[in-house]
């Protein structure tokens, strides 16, 4: 069963200031201040770590020469920043962790060898379960 | 709630609402100006109306905060009017919708920080007693 792991990298989060605007209206941020690459298309996560909210959002364009980052945002899905404070990192060996499932409650350990990240959603074949792996 | 007269603008802000954040978003919006190939100016974004006749603030406020494509649990409200008195200036610039620029201002070069810090707390300081719970969340 756990061979069939499907893992997805958590998407680059970036801090924004939640009332920051480019001239097409679009939200200005730095791209220094993402915690990974971002590229046009992407979709990544915007946070305010004062309010402590979250929300999705797609790399419209970025400039490189001067660091900022243009990203529409879906307002409509801002929310708690749930994982505000827990950087994601790679496991890289042994026991990586407790693959949870909220809906039935079930938890069981992850025992193989496997790259992945704290954070990661992780979904396992054939009776699809989906969670969060947790340190 | 902040007091306003009939046709006076009302300006909301989100977070962040602190002098270290705020002087990083002046720096950014100057940055970005510079890089539009515009003069450096040092700005922070708020979104805002007037009051109409017969409008209550709370009522404004609300409109702002479900209209302006933004959101998050805390407000900070501040009049156009209270922030001309100490020599700032608020100049539309949607879109979005109802988003304004708080000019801080224009000579504020890196080599006297100084300035920009002490321009930018005085500004943060305006806005803070006026915090309130968004009532569009």
């Amino acid at each position: 069963m756990l061979r069939n792991l499907v893992l997805h990298r958590p998407d680059v989060r970036i801090e924004i200031d939640l009332n920051s605007r480019s001239r097409d209206g679009y939200t200005l941020a730095r791209l220094s201040r993402a915690d990974g690459p971002v590229l046009v298309d992407d979709d990544v996560v915007v946070f305010e770590p004062d309010d402590r909210v979250a929300a999705p959002a797609r790399v419209v364009r970025v400039d490189r020469e001067h660091d900022f980052a243009f990203l529409d945002v879906d307002w409509s899905l801002l929310r708690e920043d749930l994982a505000y404070g827990k950087s994601p990192r790679p496991i890289l060996s042994g026991v990586i962790g407790r693959l949870s499932n909220s809906a039935t409650g079930v938890t069981m350990r992850i025992r193989e060898t496997q790259q992945t990240w704290i954070g990661d959603f992780v979904e396992v074949a054939p009776r699809p379960v989906y969670g969060i792996v947790a340190p | 709630m902040l007091k306003a007269a009939t046709g006076e603008l009302v300006l909301v802000r989100f977070s962040p609402m602190n002098q270290d954040r705020f002087v990083r978003q002046a720096t950014d919006d100057a940055d970005y100006r510079e890089s539009l190939g515009e003069e450096r100016i040092w700005a922070i974004s708020a979104y805002g109306d007037c009051l109409g006749e017969g409008e209550t603030v709370e009522a404004l406020v609300s409109r702002i905060c479900e209209e302006a494509e933004c959101g998050g649990p805390r407000i900070w409200l501040i009049t156009g009017g209270t922030l001309s008195r100490e020599g700032y200036d608020a100049v539309l610039s949607e879109p979005p919708p109802h988003h304004y620029d708080v000019i801080i201002g224009s000579e504020l070069g890196t080599e006297d920080r100084s300035r920009l810090v002490e321009s930018v707390g005085k500004l943060a300081g305006l806005f803070g007693p006026g915090r309130e719970k968004n009532p569009a969340c």
